[in-house]
C-alpha cells in the first residue's frame, strides 16, 4: 500500500543535529556527506554517451580496430557495412549514439570498450551491472555483455572471458536495458561489447547510455561536462586534423639540413608512451626561415606527456627557426594513440 | 606487417609509418614484440643521404645577403 511519510526532520538516534532536513520547497539539506554504495564517478565507461568522436564518425572498414567514436572499438565481423554516429534514433536526453548499419546480406558488427586496471580494479569481487540503450531494425537480435581478464592492460583483441551476457530483441525505440554479473576477484582488466546479430542490407542498430558500474541496481546515465569527457578521452588518443587554415601545429628548427625538429606536450598525460602518426604527411608545410619544406617522413621519440619529432624535409639551413603546419588546401591529421 | 628501426627508441610501422615507442603498455609495441617472437626481423634504419653542399650563392641567400651587400660588408 502506498503512503505518505510527512516529516521535516530526520535524525539518527545519538544525534545532535539533524540529519536530514526538509522544505516546502521540495529541497533536502544533508548534515553530513551523502555515501553513495558506489562513488559518484559510478560508470567505469568512457564516453558512453558516444559525444567524443576525434578519429572521425563514419567508416566501413571492417577490421577490428578504433575508428570512430572515443574509446570505442568496432568490427564488422561478418559482410559489410557502415559505423557511423546516429543523432536520431536517441533516448531523450542524448545527442549521439554509435550505430552500425548492414550494407549485405547476413553482415554484423560488433562494439568493445575496453576498461584499464585503474578504472575498474577496485571491482574485483563485486557485484557489476551494465546497461545500455538499444535501438534497431525491429525484430533483430543484440547482445550485450562484459567480461574480464585477469592480464592488467589487456589489449581489447586479447580475449577476455564473459561474466554476463544477455540477448535482446531490438524495436525501433531506444529502450534501456540490463545485465548483471560478479567480477571474479582476480579481475585487472573489464571489457564491455555488444554483438550484432546478422542484418540485411539497410539493417541496422544503436546503441548509447553505455554505463558499467557497481552494484545490482542500475543507476540513472551518469552526466559529465563534455570537456571532461574529451579529457578523458584524450588520455587514450589525441588528434588534431586540418581544417582548412595554415594553423600551426609545433615550432622548433632545423636539426640538420634535411631534419626539422620539434616538440609538444600532450593535452593530457596518456595512458602510455603513445604510438604517433600523420596522415598525408606530404600535406603538412614546414615554414624555415620563409621557405616552405615539405616533410615526407617522421621519426620521435615520446613518453606520457611529452613528444619530439623529427620530419625529413628538403634541404633547409641548420638551425634556422622552423614551424610544421597545416596546408590550408590540403587535408593531413596527426595522431597519438594509447588504446589498449 | 613489417617495421623498421629508427635512431630514436621507436619503430616503424611500414605500412603507416606510425611510430611505436618502446613502451610495452603500448599495445602495438606488443604487437611488435609478439611479431618479432614469431621469427620476424625489423628493417634496419637507413640514414637519409646527405644533401648536396650549399653553392656560395644559396650560402649567401640563407644568410639573407645580396652580392652588393656583402661587398659593401668587405670594403670591396
Amino acid at each position: 500500500m502506498a503512503a505518505t511519510l510527512q516529516t521535516s526532520i530526520i535524525q539518527a538516534s545519538g544525534s545532535t543535529t539533524p540529519n536530514l532536513t526538509l522544505d516546502t520547497a521540495g529541497n533536502a539539506t544533508v548534515g553530513g556527506m551523502v555515501v553513495p554504495a558506489s562513488s559518484f564517478k559510478r560508470n567505469r565507461i568512457i564516453n558512453g554517451d558516444m559525444r567524443v568522436w576525434q578519429r572521425g564518425t563514419s567508416t566501413t572498414t571492417t577490421t577490428s580496430a578504433y575508428l570512430t567514436a572515443d574509446r570505442w572499438a568496432s568490427w564488422i565481423q561478418a559482410g559489410s557495412g557502415t559505423i557511423s554516429q546516429e543523432t536520431s534514433v536517441v533516448p531523450s536526453g542524448f545527442q549521439y549514439g554509435l550505430k552500425f548499419t548492414s550494407s549485405g546480406a547476413s553482415s554484423n558488427g560488433n562494439f568493445y570498450q575496453t576498461i584499464e586496471t585503474l578504472n575498474c580494479v577496485d571491482m574485483a569481487g563485486q557485484n557489476a551491472i551494465a546497461s545500455i540503450y538499444l535501438a534497431g531494425t525491429a525484430g533483430r537480435t543484440v547482445s550485450i555483455n562484459f567480461g574480464y581478464s585477469t592480464t592488467t592492460d589487456a589489449a581489447f583483441t586479447s580475449g577476455f572471458t564473459s561474466i554476463a551476457s544477455s540477448t535482446v530483441t531490438l524495436t525501433t525505440t531506444p529502450t534501456r536495458y540490463f545485465i548483471t554479473g560478479a567480477i571474479p576477484s582476480n579481475a585487472k582488466t573489464l571489457q564491455m561489447w555488444i554483438i550484432g546479430g546478422a542484418m540485411n542490407s539497410t539493417e541496422y542498430y544503436t546503441i548509447t547510455g553505455v554505463q558499467l558500474e557497481v552494484g545490482s541496481v542500475a543507476t540513472p546515465y551518469e552526466r559529465q561536462i563534455y570537456s571532461d569527457q574529451l579529457a578523458q578521452c584524450q588520455r587514450y588518443y589525441w588528434q588534431i586534423n586540418s581544417d582548412g587554415t595554415y594553423a600551426g601545429i609545433a615550432s622548433g628548427q632545423m636539426n640538420g639540413a634535411t631534419i626539422a625538429r620539434f616538440t609538444l606536450r600532450y593535452p593530457q598525460p596518456m595512458r602510455a608512451a603513445p604510438t604517433v602518426s600523420f596522415t598525408n604527411i606530404g600535406n603538412l608545410i614546414v615554414n624555415q626561415g620563409g621557405a616552405d619544406l615539405t616533410p615526407s617522413a617522421l621519426t620521435s621519440y615520446t613518453n606520457t606527456t611529452n613528444l619530439l619529432f623529427d620530419l625529413t624535409t628538403g634541404t633547409g639551413v641548420i638551425g634556422r627557426g622552423s614551424t610544421v603546419i597545416f596546408n590550408q588546401s590540403a587535408s593531413s591529421s596527426m595522431q597519438a594513440s594509447a588504446e589498449l | 606487417m613489417t617495421y623498421t628501426l629508427t635512431p630514436y627508441p621507436c619503430i616503424v610501422r611500414d605500412a603507416d609509418g606510425a611510430n611505436i615507442p618502446f613502451d610495452e603498455a603500448n599495445t602495438d609495441y606488443q604487437a611488435y614484440l609478439a611479431w618479432v617472437a614469431e621469427g620476424n626481423t625489423p628493417n634496419p634504419y637507413v640514414p637519409p643521404p646527405e644533401p648536396a653542399p650549399l653553392t656560395p650563392q644559396e650560402k649567401l641567400a640563407a644568410a639573407g645577403l645580396t652580392v652588393p651587400e656583402l661587398k659593401a660588408l668587405l670594403g670591396l
